[in-house]
């Protein structure tokens, strides 16, 4: 069974790309605008992994994870920043959150999908 | 904005000469300076006076004293002048000063109020070009994003079938393999027939000489009755010699030399049996080793057909493998830099950022300007740097030497 990842950013083409690169390698993907949408297309079911942009309009990336993280379905669900953001403040932010990786964009799709079989749950 | 600024303009044009400003202030205040202006009244009229007065005294008077009066008349008026003179000057120096200060402050308040003016007005239209441009650009990515993501993955479609069609299982190399098994397995199936026509043949052999052992038995059994033919008939004799004792020895021999013609007969038959299956195994041979030969002929012909079919089948495959194996190579290549581009498209993420940041600072001074309190020039730029997300606007604000483009990176917790 394929694993599902959830892609939440609220640039469409960064969506694609990340969504080609995780379609190939046999993951399905659910896309979201921003952390509002991306809980909305949750609705509380677990992934298997979350990839999600920090800044992003009505809520963003951080609050995002936080609500994701205080799910009971999603409690254990790695998380990997994805973001232009390289400081350090920010990073720790996301690991406060709960994230489990931070990518800085722009990114190489084999160093995604490398993040992505290393942090996602069996 | 054009109107506005024409008529500041012509305020300062027409202000000094006292009137025709359009603008209400402008109007008001040059009023107000050409009402307090002095008309200008000639210094010389004093002059003309005195000058009058003494050729009045001379002319209706008469002597000395006449004409002293009317110099002094006339040296008074002189004086008159003079001073009426100096204080036109100094009238026009304080009023020269007070319209160059007016003119001043009305260019400086013309001035800010026409930045204002134009700022207020061009701002909100540069935010909706860079909108625009920023919508326009996210969909035109998005779209070339989206095309070469299908083209990778039709490359990859591609990539996979190719591979499918020249090797690995099922391509054509694996089928050639197959095939090229199972016709071995046909050949060596042909071969063990020949070989168990060979089997067959040498029994076929062996019983040619058995036929020629029964040949010699039989020829024995001929003999053996011809030899006791003989035997009965000199018993017949013997018997007939001994007269009446001999005659029932004479029917003996007679029963014997029956025994043997039948005996003689029987082994010709048999001699005669044999020499038929002796032929007919003898043709038999002979049809079996011509089919051997033919066989042997028609399975090396097979063995050649075969062979030359798979080499056939071979020197295509491996070209089709060849050329595969350049496709792939190809497509590889391609397919790097298409993802190379969809790498590289991710700029507009940057890009849109940045300028989403330049449009809300574009709405807060638009705010700005329409607030009578001047802005906090070190307050906004810290706002405006707190809000940064991309490292290249921590360098375009420092004003640091632009670098190369940023390469992304990742860090696990």
């Amino acid at each position: 069974m394929a694993k599902t990842v959830l892609i939440a950013d609220d640039s469409a083409s960064i969506r694609q790309v990340v969504g080609m690169t995780l379609k190939n390698a046999g993951y399905e993907v659910i896309e979201a605008e921003d952390g509002k949408d991306a809980l909305s297309k949750l609705d509380g079911q677990k992934v298997h992994l979350v990839i999600s942009d920090v800044n992003m309009p009505n809520m963003d990336g951080i609050s995002f994870v936080k609500e994701l993280k205080a799910q009971p379905a999603n409690k254990f669900t790695p998380v990997i920043m994805l973001t232009t953001e390289a400081g350090e403040d920010k990073k720790q932010a996301g690991q406060m959150a709960g994230a489990k990786a931070w990518m800085v964009k722009p990114f190489q799709p084999a160093q995604m999908l490398d993040a992505v079989s290393k942090l996602v749950l069996p | 904005m054009g109107a506005e600024q024409s008529t500041v303009e012509v305020a300062m044009l027409e202000e000094p000469r006292g009137g025709g400003a359009v603008t209400e202030d402008a109007t008001t205040a040059g009023a107000e300076a050409a009402e307090s202006m002095p008309a200008a009244r000639p210094a010389w009229a004093p002059v003309l006076l005195g000058l009058a007065g003494g050729l009045l005294v001379a002319v209706l008077g008469s002597g000395w004293a006449a004409w002293v009066a009317a110099a002094g008349l006339a040296a008074a008026g002189v004086a008159a002048g003079r001073e009426a003179a100096a204080a036109q000057r100094a009238r026009d120096d304080a009023w020269s000063k007070r319209l160059a200060e007016y003119r001043a402050q009305l260019e400086a308040r013309s001035s800010d109020d026409g930045v204002a003016a134009l700022c207020g007005g061009v701002v909100p239209i540069w935010r909706r070009h860079i909108e625009s441009t920023r919508r326009h650009t996210e969909e035109e990515v998005s779209a070339l994003t989206a095309r070469f993501s299908d083209i990778n993955g039709r490359l990859d479609g591609a990539l996979a079938a190719s591979r499918g069609n020249a090797g690995g299982d099922g391509g054509a190399v694996s089928v050639l393999e197959e095939c090229r098994e199972e016709l071995n397995g046909v050949l060596e199936t042909l071969h063990q027939s020949l070989i168990a026509k060979q089997e067959l043949l040498s029994q076929i052999s062996d019983l040619a000489c058995f036929t020629e052992e029964m040949q010699g038995m039989a020829d024995t059994v001929s003999a053996v009755a011809a030899q006791t033919n003989l035997l009965a008939l000199n018993a017949a004799i013997e018997a007939a010699r001994a007269g009446d004792h001999g005659r029932g020895f004479a029917v003996v021999a007679d029963e014997v030399r029956s025994l043997s013609d039948q005996s003689g007969e029987a082994g010709k038959r048999i001699a005669e049996k044999v020499a038929t299956v002796n032929g007919a195994i003898l043709a038999t041979l002979e049809a079996a080793e011509r089919y051997e030969r033919e066989d042997k002929v028609s399975v090396s012909g097979a063995e050649e057909a075969i062979r030359r079919v798979v080499e056939r089948y071979r020197e295509v495959t491996e070209g089709l493998e060849h050329s595969a194996d350049l496709l792939r190579r190809e497509s590889d290549g391609v397919r790097e830099e298409v993802e190379g581009v969809i790498v590289a498209l991710q700029f507009q993420d940057r890009v849109g950022q940045i300028l989403s940041h330049i449009e809300e600072d574009m709405d807060a001074l638009t705010d700005a300007l329409e607030s009578d309190d001047p802005p906090d020039v070190d307050a906004w730029l810290v706002n405006l740097e707190g809000r940064y997300t991309t490292p290249e606007q921590y360098i375009n604000h420092r004003g640091d030497e632009a670098t190369d483009s940023p390469s992304g990176g990742i860090t696990f917790f």
